[in-house]
């Protein structure tokens, strides 16, 4: 997605002054003030007013309400990885190093619905006209873009895009519905893999292991693996983020060991009646035991508390995938499993809970 | 006939008067003249706020109303010109961060 010019990012169309929101006067939501002369007219200008929820709640009471519990506002999934690894009096520090580099994902009514996010430049997307569907690409995809936008939109070589790009072009509002992006329930308010699946594929896909049910797999794995085990291909891996404010500018910087394709089938650390199954995808998180050393020496004493490689729910889903093809790809085959051989010394503790101990065995007969 | 004779005098007389008082007509033709326009006075509906963009051509016929509101944010805001020759031009900052985000 290329950058906006800077006239680009605040040019007002002339369908926003036609539309509902362009009946209101400007400084009514922005402050600033009536002036010929830009600086005068710019003074105490509120560049994106829908950071108070005051803004948008005047009109849109329930959503707004509801809005700021949802992980995208509230960011709680950061505190709680950070607070799980870490310890209260740390807690100042990790404070500051989340102000700087993580608080940024916060997000507004306005940076889906009139602007582009703060991470790709800002900018109007459409003139200011209030987009009540956000595009995908410009919005979803433009934070959520090094894993699930790359993996959803097929940007990996040789690795095909989910098949709901692919085969329907179905954008993420299909399957992640405004109700879901507004609110998130109070079983998952410290996770989003908390509480039930939503969306769950089930949800469109309600013949898989019911009756008459013609993949028999369907039956015999059902509430055993998620169905990402079966139907998603390799995805995205991170390792050693670090993150520190620049000599040079200032700025908050964070610096990545790596990033690299894998497919790996572990233990469900989040195992639940909502989440039954016993093997889920695992991807590494970018996490690690210095992650925040600029800020202070050993401020996630409890690393070993939470695993590094997580439940995943890759966005690549496929019919046929080269675990599914047959049996033994997957029974017997040690190579797709989360062993302990493929985990680094110095996490092995921590992920004791998604460790694969005895792969299961090949089927016999085949 | 001296009676009818003052008659007479006072008739020519009030005709005299009368054609006096009448304007002059123009010569009546065959085709219809133009009519001309009559020029409807200023209402206040049709009141414009005067647009920054206005240009020395566009003459305006009508006096801004004191009661108008000037909407200088939407005036620069929809002008292209306007914000490409007022607009900071943003410096490349140098890429610091390394890796996936």
């Amino acid at each position: 997605m290329a950058p906006l010019e800077p006239w680009e990012k605040v040019l007002v169309s002339q369908d926003f002054e036609t539309s509902v929101h362009g009946k209101t006067d400007c400084i009514d939501c922005h402050g600033g003030k009536q002036a010929a002369e830009k600086d005068a007219a710019h003074a105490g200008l509120v560049a994106d007013p829908s950071a108070d929820s005051k803004a948008c709640a005047s009109c849109h009471k329930d959503i707004s309400a509801s809005a700021a519990t949802s992980l995208h506002s509230s960011l709680n999934g950061y505190w709680t990885a950070l607070n799980t690894r870490s310890v209260p009096e740390n807690h100042p520090k990790l404070e500051e190093a989340f102000n700087n580099h993580c608080a940024s994902c916060h997000t507004t009514c306005g940076d889906c619905h009139i602007s582009q996010p703060n991470s790709v430049g800002g900018g109007l997307l459409s003139g200011h006209v209030f987009e009540k569907t956000p595009p995908m690409t410009r919005t979803c995809t433009a934070c959520h873009g090094s894993r699930v936008g790359a993996e959803y939109l097929g940007k990996h070589e040789e690795i095909p895009g989910d098949v709901h790009f692919r085969e329907a072009r179905m954008n993420c509002v299909a399957c992640h519905k405004g109700v879901d992006l507004h609110a998130t329930p109070a079983d998952a308010n410290a996770h989003r893999y908390a509480g039930a699946e939503a969306p769950a594929c089930v949800n469109c896909h309600p013949q898989v292991g019911a009756s008459g049910d013609t993949v028999p797999q369907h039956a015999l794995h059902k509430d055993k693996l998620s169905c990402q085990v079966c139907h998603a291909v390799e995805y995205t891996s991170c390792d050693g983020c670090h993150v520190s404010v620049s000599d040079k500018s200032g700025a908050p910087i964070y610096k990545t060991e790596g990033d690299y394709l894998t497919f790996y089938i572990g233990l469900n650390p989040l195992q639940s009646e909502a989440r039954p199954y016993k093997y889920v995808p695992v991807r590494h998180v970018p996490v690690a035991s210095t992650s925040f050393e600029f800020y202070g020496a050993n401020l996630l004493p409890n690393f070993n508390k939470a695993p590094t490689w997580v439940y995943a729910t890759p966005h690549n889903i496929q019919r046929s995938t080269p675990q599914n093809s047959a049996c033994t790809n997957c029974h017997g085959n040690a190579k797709l499993f989360l062993t302990a051989d493929k985990v680094k010394a110095e996490e092995l503790e921590a992920n004791q809970p998604v460790i694969v101990p005895n792969p299961p065995p090949a089927v016999p007969g085949n | 006939m001296r009676r009818m004779q003052s008659w007479l005098v006072l008739l020519a007389a009030l005709s005299v008067l009368l054609t006096a008082c009448t304007a002059p007509q123009p010569a009546p033709s065959e085709t219809a003249a133009p009519v001309p326009a009559t020029v409807a006075p200023p209402t206040a509906t049709v009141v414009q706020a005067p647009s920054a963009t206005a240009t020395a051509e566009s003459t305006p016929t009508l006096e801004a109303s004191p009661t108008v509101a000037l909407n200088y944010c939407v005036d620069c805001h929809t002008d292209k010109e306007k914000l490409v020759a007022t607009g900071k031009v943003e410096e490349a900052k140098p890429k610091e961060s390394e890796g996936a985000g």
